[in-house]
């Protein structure tokens, strides 16, 4: 039996989103997807803002701090990822295979923040196609495992 | 009725419109907009009817006796219930508090590129100060009417051009979203929910109307702001949803920063209208900021039976400006813990409903009461509609908690 105390700190670790320990394959890769879907929305926010910013749609400050925001929730999503433990082989060939891609994406957010602080419109934009095709592949991946 | 008296209602509708909106509506509609489309449009017209029909009653109620929510609560319910009550409300109304600063600190960054957490004091203590200086009159004009910049909204959603048929039909044919369960279905629709009928829109509406002098000759004007007014500003809800369906969802970006709220109308309208958005979610959310600051000291003081309010000096009501400031300084120190302005405001709003029941059955009673209103006691219709959103509310306070477990917070 749990004491109380124990138990109200059960709910509130599971109520603000605290995530429990991945003990099979299916629930490591549902947690691959989870943070495949995360960093794709961070990814397409970076490739909506930097294209509202090649457009003068958007203040310079506001591209900024849309990038801060979006490279932070990704850095984020990826280090949690990469700190659950696979419960087995299956799961450290997953591991292998989607965690470079989100740290591709995660990377090419931070380097389009960059930019924007530079107010290096042109590289920015560059870098936008760089984050199109890791973004599309987690895209399809997360779809594919539902 | 003279045409002062005309512009004075028009007046007081247009300020109920604009300062309908504030951090939590932002925030639910965009992230319920991009990850539900318009699916969960209905939770925020059950949201509204329910606002109107709740600050209805606390407005006749405080036209009719004088008296606001919370002096009335300790009387029907005796001290210790409305202690309890007291204690709820307070709390989160803080978070509410706390979520209004850190809005506002984050539209800063927004324009300066500054981190946001270095404008959390300057934005709270800008709150304070209109507080202590501004009249109140002012106060809810000024802001209430810039607030109506959100309207850039509607422009923008309208330049964009959606698919209005594919909206409507996701709006009144509404599935959950293959994506979804059904538990974030309904903890977001709670979620919009607590977003339209936040407790402190009723305790800074009654005691506003006390501040204002309301007489049984203003029970038009209380009607024509709920029913006028709230409305209005709940389809500017709708809006901000729409956008982030028509903007957000189609790219699989989730609305979780209150600049997602901006891109919509920098794809649809470009940068000036940014700005003017901008000030405008300044102007509301500064507005809104100032309220629960004010209804921190209202319910405390209300409570206790300081005197309170702005139409007294501030010496002859210094507890109130005294919990008032204590709250702007804990609202401060929530805000520098760095915890997520979003996530405050979400846990805000969601536990905003979860305790509306505590503070809307006592005032339901009340508005049946004679004592208090006279004649003017709720109309069968108006009880039949108020005691079904009694039991809405009492089955939402009794799911919030484990649908909030069930779905990490709706992630």
């Amino acid at each position: 039996m749990l004491r109380p105390r124990s138990l109200l700190a059960l709910v509130i670790c599971v109520a603000v989103g605290c995530s429990l320990p991945a003990t099979t394959f299916e629930s490591y890769r549902s947690k691959a997807a989870e943070a495949a879907d995360e960093v794709v929305s961070q990814a397409r926010t970076a490739i909506l803002t930097a294209h509202l910013a090649g457009q003068d749609r958007l203040l310079d400050t506001a591209v900024a701090a849309q990038l801060k925001d979006a490279e932070k929730a990704a850095i984020g999503v990826v280090q949690s990822f990469a700190s659950v433990q696979p419960p087995d082989a299956r799961s450290d060939h997953l591991r292998a295979r989607i965690l470079p891609l989100l740290e591709r994406a995660s990377d090419a957010i931070a380097r389009m923040r960059f930019e924007a602080k530079r107010g290096d419109t042109a590289s920015l934009l560059r870098l936008r196609s760089s984050l199109t095709e890791p973004a599309e592949v987690l895209e399809r991946w997360a779809e594919s495992v539902g | 009725m003279n045409l002062k008296r005309v512009f004075e209602v028009f007046l007081g509708v247009l300020t109920a419109f604009g300062g309908f909106v504030d951090m939590g509506d932002l925030v639910a509609n965009a992230e319920t907009g991009a990850r539900f489309g318009m699916s969960l449009a209905w939770a925020v017209v059950v949201g509204v009817i329910g606002i109107v029909i709740y600050a209805e009653m606390a407005g006749r109620v405080a036209a009719l006796s004088g008296r606001p929510v919370f002096d009335v609560i300790r009387e029907r319910l005796g001290a210790r219930p409305a202690l309890v009550n007291l204690v709820a409300s307070f709390f989160i109304n803080l978070l509410t508090l706390t979520a209004e600063i850190a809005g506002l600190a984050v539209i800063i960054e927004l324009v300066t590129g500054i981190n946001y957490l270095l404008w959390v004091p300057l934005a709270a203590v800008a709150v304070w100060l209109v507080i202590w200086k501004v009249k109140f009159s002012v106060i809810e004009k000024a802001f209430g009417l810039t607030g109506l910049l959100l309207c850039i909204l509607a422009v923008a959603l309208w330049k964009i051009g959606p698919d209005w048929g594919s909206l409507a039909r996701s709006a009144f044919e509404p599935v959950v979203p293959a994506t979804e369960t059904g538990f974030t279905y309904a903890f977001f629709a709670i979620a919009l929910l607590g977003a339209a009928m936040t407790p402190y829109e009723v305790f800074f509406f009654s005691s506003g109307a006390v501040e204002d002098g309301w007489s049984p000759s203003d029970l038009n004007l209380n009607r024509a702001n709920v029913y006028i007014g709230f409305p209005l500003g709940g389809v500017l809800s709708l809006v901000i949803m729409a956008s982030a369906a028509v903007v957000l969802r189609p790219r699989g970006i989730t609305a979780d920063t209150l600049g997602h709220v901006t891109l919509p109308v920098g794809l649809g309208l470009g940068e000036v209208a940014v700005v003017v958005l901008l000030i405008g979610m300044f102007a509301a959310i500064f507005s809104a900021a100032i309220e629960t600051g004010l209804s921190a000291g209202y319910t405390v003081s209300q409570f206790f039976g300081w005197q309170w309010g702005k139409y007294v000096r501030p010496r002859e009501a210094a507890l109130f400006h005294l919990v008032v400031m204590g709250s702007i300084c804990l609202a401060i120190g929530i805000a520098l813990t760095t915890l997520d302005p979003i996530k405050v405001t979400e846990y805000s709003i969601v536990l905003s409903a979860a305790a509306l029941p505590l503070t809307y059955f006592p005032i339901l009673i009340v508005a049946n009461d004679p004592t208090y209103v006279g004649e003017k006691t709720n109309s069968r219709p108006l009880n039949a509609i108020a005691f079904v959103y009694l039991v809405i509310l009492l089955v939402v306070a009794v799911a919030t908690i484990p649908l909030m477990i069930l779905t990490k917070g709706g992630a």
